[in-house]
């Protein structure tokens, strides 16, 4: 064989150049719109902060009073003070539940943990919004529970679910699902040998569980801490349920409640302000989160794993663990679930009533009959679908521009996407609002649902990035060399050898954003209008005027919705979705 | 077939220097190795000829096109470079069958139809893997992905063959099999050959010429045999052949060459040194094997105590003690330990100044 004919005359110089092109247009358009799609979140709401009217205002003047209204402001004050308290709550519950299940799950012998540990990690799929709604029907003060307990106990009011520790406990029943799965994979990628080592010594299972397993799972911890503080602040759907009718706000009611005045002129600087203080705030603790976890390998088991991790035995506590773990699922993940989708199928839930008496199928029926609803399902779906189709396509154009291109902006347009997990729902909502309001082109999208989806794809770029780029980076560089020394430019690297390997990561990324998709409300909350209805917005509003039927079915259309997707996703193609 | 011409090449990654002015030229069809440890420059300089990565300073030509120029400013990327480079991991992309991954390549360079399927045949024909064309990476052996890793690398006839440290991740016996393997189809295809390895017993044995790196300079360039017989400096002498290293006192010339004293005042003969005045610290190299154990005193003979031995089968590797110093030893298996002598056979000693 010679080496002779090396170039072959009969290659057009045309198709040698489409397949040897280096991608440069390609990478510059993709970066654009990255670019276009965070500015349109952030830049309206930046600007805004230092208007003093509405910056669709010709006369609006540039002024620096609405930061300083945030500290004079005494409603604002006062909800700085109760934020933190929820906050702490929230954080020490959710904490308290996660850590404890995960501990239960990954390390003990504990009966029953298949099933219990699919029931904790429930949550995870299931929009907040539900769990609140569940929340009140279950211990309302004519919640269902409420009743029953008032009944056998005879004690009147044992509980008032209407006060910022209830709406805590709600949102720790909520966010404990992320702590535990976070927890659960560091506990699971324990080396063996450091319990056994310690069992040796002569270490039993409350001294390992002490002192060797917890301290190793410390970066996890403080990851699940930083991002429970995160969640907590940034959380809409709970504090507007319950703490709406009783006047308790949050940071995130409050710019919900600002900017959509009811009665007045909505106060868009003082909510801009608010919302640059929120998105801030969240900043520095990721910042915080990525200091302390700088030198996480010393948490890194070295060397090579010997066996399996050893069940740490309880003893008999481990039925007292199963009784504890057995009541926290049903009272706070079963009751609340199981009281939306008995309400679905009654007019009313109540001891007072016997079930079979009050069951009625008019609530699914409404569902097909009324416009709106039927509208807002079909929304969704569409949605959905198209979202997670679209936001798959540009985070894998983004993650192999950031990864595997020399472009000169390759390293900023990885932080770029990393950027829209600093920033709420409610403001990126907040943001594409008033771009369609300020962005000449963009009013004729106004009241359709392209702006909804502009602001899904902006919300979850984070996660969906956060799936696909530890994917590629597993993936060695050598195929991407392999590619182009045989020819291959960059483009078709990318297209021919990166994304069939990427297979996986991406049908993950798109199951996970359809899921984040139809289980979402706060980024939809400002963008809704007659004919772009949502499933969460439309719960909201129906909530707000008391038809509780028809959420509770549009509830469990959107539990059975993710939960079938889900299923759908790990069972049929062995889709990863978290870690 | 092309030549390569590599002219004065740098590469500086931050402040330090992986490339320190490198020049070689490899002769149309010939077989040359970079020789050297980890760190030594010999990746850094085939990436450079691959195009994958950009140099500082220098200039490289293939053939009669220059590759890069930093001059001129030129700079080729790797894919227009149409070379032939295979991977130490071989890189064989996972979701593409063999025959795939040999079409592919082809397809990028605009073969197509019957031409690509017969020349996919004849090249996996070459590696002797024509009845694995439907399998996947996946499904082969160690062994036979390297083989069509050489085959991907072979198929669309490029100017050259980089092949970056491609035997490593084999086991010791099939290494030696894929050695022989591999200097047969270099020798039938003659096409120009670099090949990067830290491994001298691969260097030596496969190349017409061995480049031996440190730090980013070239320490030597010759034959194997020159390599290996006539190293340039100690550490040539050190990583080629493992030779004792130490130090001595150059006394003066003696008959034809030079007589040497250690510091414990033992003497013995060898070839002059190339610039050292008498009086003169020179490093001497010997190799294991040549230096020679008896039981007589003769004339230049230094006394000698086995202190410790490793048995190898054929062989056994004494460490022997002449006064303070130590030496390893080649010497046969049944080698009895007591009244032991060496010599330093004259033309085995080196000395450098």
């Amino acid at each position: 064989m010679s080496a002779t004919d090396a170039l072959d005359p009969s290659i057009s110089a045309k198709s040698r150049r489409r397949l040897g092109s280096n991608g440069l247009t390609a990478q510059i358009v993709i970066t654009i719109i990255a670019v276009l799609l965070i500015a349109t979140a952030l830049a309206p709401t930046l600007l805004q902060v230092f208007m003093d009217k509405p910056l669709y205002y010709p006369e609006a003047q540039f002024t620096l009073n609405n930061f300083v209204r945030i500290f004079t402001d005494p409603e604002i004050r006062a909800t700085v003070g109760t934020t933190a308290v929820f906050t702490a709550i929230t954080v020490a519950l959710s904490m308290f539940f996660g850590v404890g299940a995960a501990v239960l799950l990954a390390r003990t012998d504990m009966p029953g943990k298949g099933i219990l540990g699919s029931l904790v990690l429930w949550p995870l799929y299931l929009s907040p919004q539900v769990i609140g709604f569940g929340a009140i029907i279950a211990y309302g003060p004519t919640g269902i529970v409420t009743l029953l307990v008032e009944r056998w106990t005879g004690i009147d009011d044992p509980w008032n679910l209407y006060t910022i520790t209830g709406m805590a406990v709600i949102t720790a029943i909520a966010n404990a699902p992320i702590t535990t799965l976070y927890c659960i994979v560091s506990a699971r990628q324990q080396d063996p040998n450091h319990d056994a080592a310690a069992r040796i010594t002569g270490a039993g299972t409350l001294q390992i569980l002490k002192r060797i397993s917890l301290p190793l799972m410390r970066p996890a911890l403080i990851f699940a801490f930083i991002m429970n503080i995160a969640h907590a602040v940034e959380t809409l759907a709970i504090p507007l349920i319950i703490g709406g009718p009783v006047n308790i706000d949050l940071l995130t009611t409050l710019i919900y409640k600002r900017s959509l005045q009811a009665g007045g002129t909505p106060d868009y600087g003082l909510s801009a302000a608010m919302a640059v203080m929120l998105v801030a705030f969240v900043g520095v603790l990721f910042l915080i989160q990525r200091l302390l976890l700088r030198k996480s390998f010393r948490f890194v088991g070295v060397g090579p794993k010997a066996g399996a991790l050893r069940k740490l035995p309880l003893g008999p506590w481990k039925w007292a663990a199963f009784l504890a773990m057995t009541a926290y699922v049903f009272f706070a993940i079963v009751a609340i679930v199981g009281a939306v989708f008995l309400r679905s199928g009654t007019f009313i839930i109540t001891p007072l009533v016997p079930i079979m008496d009050a069951f009625t199928t008019q609530n699914y029926i409404d569902l097909f009959v009324v416009d709106a609803y039927r509208r807002a399902i079909l929304n969704t779906i569409v949605l959905a679908i198209l979202g997670a189709a679209l936001g798959t396509i540009l985070i894998a154009a983004i993650s192999f521009v950031a990864q595997r291109s020399d472009f000169v902006l390759r390293r900023w347009l990885d932080g770029l996407a990393q950027m829209p997990r600093v920033i709420p729902g409610l403001i990126v909502g907040l943001g594409v609002f008033y771009a369609s309001v300020f962005v000449p082109g963009l009013s004729i999208l106004r009241n359709s649902i392209w702006l909804l989806l502009i602001a899904y794809l902006i919300r979850f770029l984070s996660a969906g990035y956060g799936i696909v780029s530890p994917a590629l980076l597993q993936v060695t560089t050598d195929f991407d060399k392999a590619a182009k020394s045989v020819g291959a430019g960059w483009t078709v690297t990318v297209t021919r050898v990166l994304l069939p390997l990427q297979k996986h990561a991406l049908l993950s990324c798109f199951v996970l954003l359809m899921i984040l998709i139809v289980k979402d409300y706060s980024t939809a909350v400002f963008l809704m209008a007659p004919g772009s209805e949502v499933i969460g917005t439309s719960m909201l509003s129906l909530w707000q005027q008391g038809f509780i039927g028809p959420v509770a079915a549009l509830a469990v259309v959107q539990v059975l919705l993710t939960t079938i997707l889900v299923a759908v996703a790990t069972r049929l193609f062995g889709v990863k979705l978290y870690g | 077939m092309a030549d390569v011409i590599v002219e004065n090449l740098t590469r500086t990654f931050g402040k330090t220097m992986a490339l320190d002015g490198v020049s070689f030229h490899v002769r149309s069809g010939e077989f040359l190795t970079l020789l050297g440890p980890s760190g030594c420059g010999k990746s850094t300089t085939l990436n450079a000829l691959a195009g994958l990565d950009r140099p500082t300073s220098g200039a490289i030509r293939i053939g009669d096109t220059t590759v890069y120029d930093s001059l001129s400013g030129t700079f080729v990327d790797a894919q227009y470079r149409r070379l032939g480079l295979m991977f130490q991991s071989y890189a064989l992309w996972p979701h593409m069958s063999v025959f795939k991954n040999l079409d592919f390549a082809l397809e990028l360079n605009g073969i197509r139809g019957k031409a690509a399927r017969d020349r996919i045949r004849e090249t996996l024909e070459l590696v002797d893997m024509a009845e694995y064309a439907d399998r996947f990476p996946g499904e082969l052996s160690g062994g036979q992905q390297q083989r069509v890793a050489l085959a991907r690398t072979m198929v669309y006839r490029p100017k050259i063959l980089l092949l970056d440290e491609p035997l490593s991740n084999l086991d010791a016996k099939l290494r030696e099999k894929a050695r022989l393997w591999l200097a047969d189809i270099q020798r039938k295809s003659g096409i120009t050959t670099i090949f990067v390895t830290h491994d001298q017993s691969e260097a030596l044995s496969l190349s017409d010429r061995v480049i031996v790196m440190e730090n980013g300079r070239i320490s030597q360039i010759g034959t194997p045999r020159d390599v290996y017989m006539n190293p340039a400096n100690p550490f040539v002498a050190d990583f080629v052949g493992a030779s004792n290293i130490f130090e001595a006192e150059f006394v003066a010339p003696e008959s034809g060459g030079g007589r040497y004293r250690l510091p414990d005042g033992n003497q013995f003969l060898g070839p002059l040194p190339a610039q050292s005045a008498p009086g003169a610290q020179v490093t001497v190299s010997i190799r294991p094997e040549s230096v020679r154990l008896t039981d007589t005193a003769a004339s230049g003979a230094l006394p000698c105590e086995i202190v410790a031995r490793s048995y190898l089968g054929s062989t056994s590797l004494l460490v022997v003690k002449i006064g303070q110093l130590s030496l390893r030893v080649e010497a046969p298996a049944n080698t009895p330990d007591e009244g032991r002598y060496v010599e330093f056979p004259e033309d085995a000693v080196r000395a450098f100044g």
